[in-house]
């Protein structure tokens, strides 16, 4: 399919140059509540993604360029006829504008950047249960808080990527998302509850280390029990950390 | 005759979903399958350069099966039959029926809804569309001399869905169009700007901006040349229903969604029959609000949509529900089970929320303020239904005095308080009504269509 839609692209005249990736995703997902888990996901998409340049000119005649794009979806839109279709979608909408001209990068040497960790490609739902109990226990050694909610999830990401000044390029990644909500309580059923929300992103599930951050944001979770709102104050204050996110 | 409501892919897979459902439900209790497709048109013109983009696309088949204690989900891409019943086979083989909650598959329904509309947009070309963005950015452009910057930005969202588990047979085209203007202005000391929402479920006859609307947006950006920042502390306010919708949005909205309830994320959990503020609150959802840009005919787990009336009377009735967190907790469905797309799970999410219309006139609830401040468009807003703590940024807001709007201008203007204390402070509601068009996500993720908004109220709050 990424070959036939290059060809459609290779074959159009009236475009300045284009770029198609074919970007797959597949991925787990694992949702838990308290003494349950609610839900565990299998996803799976592929797309084709064509972006055009297209020659324009402004009212006053000065040359212009616009862009324009499409997403073809194999299993809801591909077939020749509407590869040819998207293609012009795009092309008619990149007609329509009028930017200052620009063009598409050419070819260059690209670092060797790790995004893949094959570990967790290989069972990605088996991975995030485990990291499931990993973080149950971690929070289960913790004094004083209790886990409600987590959400966990993994993905491998494919892209192609071709283009019409030579660039041939692809890359696999994955990414792994946790999730998880803690509480704490002072006193006893009717005592005062607080928050601490945690939301973690890494590539790899060696990088993930929930134990050190379940320790790290239980303390917190403890802390804000005792917080109080700060007395109005004008002047000076130290920023570090996630603050400076 | 029955107009067509799904491409001739999705129409015909649909055609299978019964006996799909029938065979998931050979192993587990309770089977469903969505067919879910979402995409749309992004045009946005500025004095600068100009955009055409198609918004990111969807389309794919959601399978769930539920075996008592868990629900297990395929989200496969496409609508294609073999994949489909090939996912079907493999969610249900390492299942089997576990003692646990049952799930009410509901009422026998069928139905195929479409979103009625005067100009649907796709009887437009995109170079009638790119013009009348044009048309709109040259007249904002025009109104005044300080103008330097116009943006229009126009969206169209689509979304496609069937739904079918043992009891229903759905099929919906939902059709959204929003259009978000916004004037940029220079004076001596510096840009400021205003913006103003258009649209709705419908077609473009939503986004008929006449020059009077345009010329009071460029106005107030001139007078925020001169805003001043407001003195903390407690006033008196009246709310457009711009600013009433996203307090209703922030407190009663996120707070009653009841997968929250389920975390033991919700104080309002603990408040299910008790008066949680004025008498004169009355809170409701409803995905069946014509024209509201957070509407559909059923959401995504197949519940037809209705009304919820979440607080009546300053009393808290329920929540809304997504189906996993109504199983859980054993109560009622409502129809607000909402997906991102296909590949997220569903979750208890608001449609179109709002405060109830009233029956003052809002010159009075102005005379009744005396001196405050009249809060007239809001900026962001954030949700805590944990520590029902609430904080909304208005965007500016003009000086009430003896009854009587002036030309002084704050901004920005925040909100800050304790939910109930906000609520109980509602001491008048207008009669006039309006929803606002937004997205809203479920903390950092999770992305749908809302509207929220309601009458002009008078009340109290916090502001700096």
């Amino acid at each position: 399919m990424f070959d036939a839609i290059t060809d459609a692209l290779t074959k159009r005249t009236d475009l300045l140059g284009w770029t198609l990736r074919h970007i797959t995703r597949r991925g787990s997902q694992l949702y838990a509540v308290p003494g349950a888990i609610e839900a565990v996901r299998d996803v799976a998409e592929d797309r084709y993604v064509i972006d055009v340049l297209a020659d324009t000119t402004v009212p006053g005649g000065q040359p212009a360029a616009g862009a324009g794009n499409i997403t073809l979806l194999p299993g809801a839109d591909i077939d020749a006829a509407s590869i040819d279709a998207a293609i012009d979608s795009a092309s008619l909408h990149a007609g329509l504008v009028r930017n200052p001209p620009y063009g598409l990068p050419g070819p260059v040497s690209l670092p060797d950047v790790p995004l893949l960790d094959e570990a967790l490609c290989g069972d990605m739902a088996g991975a995030l249960a485990a990291a499931h109990q990993e973080l149950a226990d971690a929070v289960g050694s913790e004094a004083g808080v209790r886990m409600t909610a987590a959400e966990l999830f993994a993905e491998e990401k494919s892209v192609q990527l071709r283009n019409s000044r030579g660039i041939e390029a692809s890359q696999r990644g994955t990414s792994l998302e946790v999730e998880w909500v803690l509480l704490a309580r002072n006193g006893g059923k009717d005592g005062h509850e607080v928050e601490a929300f945690v939301e973690m992103q890494r590539r790899r599930l060696a990088d993930l280390h929930l134990n050190e951050a379940v320790t790290e944001r239980s303390g917190w979770a403890r802390d804000l029990l005792a917080a109080r709102a700060p007395s109005q104050h004008e002047g000076a204050v130290i920023l570090s950390g996630s603050a400076l996110a | 005759m029955t107009q067509s409501v799904l491409p001739v892919g999705m129409a015909e897979l649909r055609s299978h979903l019964g006996a799909i459902v029938t065979g998931m439900e050979r192993i587990v209790p309770y089977a469903a399958v969505l067919l879910s497709e979402r995409g749309g048109l992004n045009i946005r013109v500025d004095s600068r350069e100009e955009r055409i983009e198609e918004l990111p696309r969807t389309a794919g088949t959601v399978l769930t099966a539920y075996d008592g204690r868990t629900l297990h989900e395929a989200g496969v891409g496409g609508f294609n039959l073999g994949p489909v019943e090939r996912a079907a086979t493999d969610l249900v083989r390492p299942l089997s029926s576990s003692a646990g909650r049952d799930v009410d598959p509901g009422a026998e329904r069928c139905g195929d809804f479409i979103t009625p509309m005067e100009i649907p947009p796709a009887s437009l070309s995109t170079q009638e569309k790119l013009d009348r963005c044009r048309d709109i950015q040259d007249r904002l452009r025009n109104v005044d001399g300080r103008v330097i910057n116009a943006v229009v930005n126009y969206r169209e969202l689509t979304e496609l869905s069937a739904f079918a588990n043992r009891t229903a047979d759905l099929a919906q085209q939902v059709q959204r169009v929003a259009m978000n203007i916004s004037a940029f202005v220079e004076g001596p000391d510096g840009v400021r700007y205003n913006y103003g929402l258009f649209g709705g479920t419908g077609g473009w006859e939503l986004l008929d901006i006449s020059d009077e609307e345009l010329a009071r947006l460029v106005g107030v950006a001139i007078e925020l040349l001169g805003a001043q920042r407001i003195e903390p502390g407690e006033y008196p306010i009246v709310a457009t229903p711009w600013v009433t919708g996203t307090l209703v949005h922030e407190s009663f909205g996120h707070g009653v969604e009841t997968d929250m309830f389920l975390k033991e994320r919700a104080k309002a959990s603990q408040h299910i029959g008790k008066q949680i503020g004025s008498p004169l609150v009355n809170i409701w959802d409803d995905p069946s609000y014509p024209r509201g840009f957070g509407s559909y005919f059923f959401d995504d787990e197949g519940m037809l949509a209705g009304p919820t009336m979440i607080v009546e009377d300053g009393v808290f009735r329920r929540g809304i529900t997504d189906l996993y967190s109504a199983t859980a907790l054993g109560i009622p469905r409502t129809a607000n089970g909402r997906r991102q797309d296909y590949t997220r799970k569903a979750y208890a999410r608001m449609s179109n929320t709002a405060f109830a219309r009233g029956a003052t006139p809002v010159s009075e609830l102005f005379s009744q303020a005396d001196d405050g401040i009249y809060l007239e468009m809001w900026y962001s807003g954030m949700e805590d239904p944990k520590g029902w703590g609430i904080q909304v940024t208005c965007h500016y807001g003009h000086e009430i005095k003896h009854g009587r709007v002036t030309e002084k201008i704050y901004a920005p203007v925040g909100i800050t308080g304790y939910v109930p204390d906000v609520l109980a402070s509602v001491a008048g509601v207008g009669d006039e009504w309006g929803l606002d068009t937004g997205s809203c996500g479920k903390g950092h993720k999770e992305f749908v269509r809302v509207s929220a908004g309601g009458p002009h109220l008078l009340m109290k709050a916090r502001l700096g």
